[in-house]
């Protein structure tokens, strides 16, 4: 049976973003199936990624869709940079 | 070959070692920042440390350079040898704790050198052993390009080692040995520039 790999807060972060970038603008089903995350968990996150200022709530009647802001892109791009580099050393994020 | 110019060959190999070491030493550092894992400091330490070792005998060698007796000439460069050794060898110990990640103790790796008798180039050996076989693990598990640069080095690096180590049989190993670590660190700045651009970014 193969181990179960453990997802640090950071890495949660950058599949939720990762999410949202791929998808534009997207609502929460969406990210907690893209994310695999349950729909407690997505809400502190979401709002974790609100007062972080990386991603922004849009509001369209009674529908609540979320994209990256700026600052959510620049941040995926360092992580993913970072993650190449971790990598080549063989660690894990 | 003559002295000053081994020193002068050395000097140069030393600083363009120490360079790269600091780049990749920043570079884990930040890495850390963003990602919070704690073999990405040990990283920073080993890369760190192995800088200011190549730094310290690059003011050794000026040192010696300068000096006019040539009894002081012997003793600061047996020393700067020893010391650098001993520096190496613990910035060694943080890559096998980094590359690891088991509950190996960091400080015990750090304390080891203090323990250790002088013959650091085998001891250098010995530990360069495990950490490219871990980075050889690591590009056999990931096929990543970066890996695979990150393994070269540390095989280079530990190639180099085994060269000094033969130096004293045969003074061409220890050009051999400087040529060998600066086509490590040469590798290992391959890495860093690729992952700063994102070349082959999925």
């Amino acid at each position: 049976m193969g181990r179960v790999k453990y997802r640090s807060k950071v890495r949660i972060c950058a599949d939720i973003l990762g999410v949202i970038l791929r998808e534009g603008e997207v609502g929460p089903t969406k990210i907690m199936y893209g994310a695999n995350l349950s729909y407690d968990r997505l809400g502190k996150y979401l709002n974790y990624l609100l007062e972080l200022g990386l991603i922004e709530e849009v509001k369209r009647g009674d529908r609540t869709t979320y994209v990256l802001t700026e600052r959510g892109f620049r941040f995926l791009e360092e992580f993913r940079r970072f993650e190449r580099f971790s990598r080549a050393f063989g660690i894990e994020i | 070959m003559h002295l000053p110019h081994v020193l002068l060959f050395e000097m140069m190999m030393e600083s363009v070692g120490a360079f790269i070491s600091f780049l990749t030493a920043y570079q884990s550092l930040r890495a850390f920042r963003v990602l919070g894992r704690r073999p990405l400091l040990y990283l920073h330490f080993g890369f760190t440390l192995l800088g200011v070792g190549m730094v310290s005998r690059v003011f050794a060698s000026l040192y010696v350079v300068s000096a006019a007796s040539p009894g002081v000439v012997g003793r600061m460069a047996s020393l700067s040898s020893l010391t650098c050794g001993l520096v190496r060898l613990a910035s060694y110990g943080l890559f096998a704790a980094a590359l690891s990640e088991t509950r190996m103790r960091v400080e015990a790796a750090v304390l080891l050198p203090l323990l250790v008798n002088p013959y650091t180039e085998f001891l250098c050996v010995a530990v360069m052993v495990y950490v490219v076989a871990r980075s050889a693990m690591n590009y056999a598990l990931t096929s990543s390009d970066e890996g695979l640069l990150v393994f070269a080095a540390f095989l280079l690096m530990l190639v180099g080692h085994v060269f000094f180590a033969l130096s004293p049989f045969r003074p061409f190993f220890y050009l051999l040995g400087h040529v060998s670590q600066l086509a490590g660190f040469l590798s290992m700045l391959a890495m860093l520039v690729r992952v700063g651009r994102g070349v082959g970014e999925g």
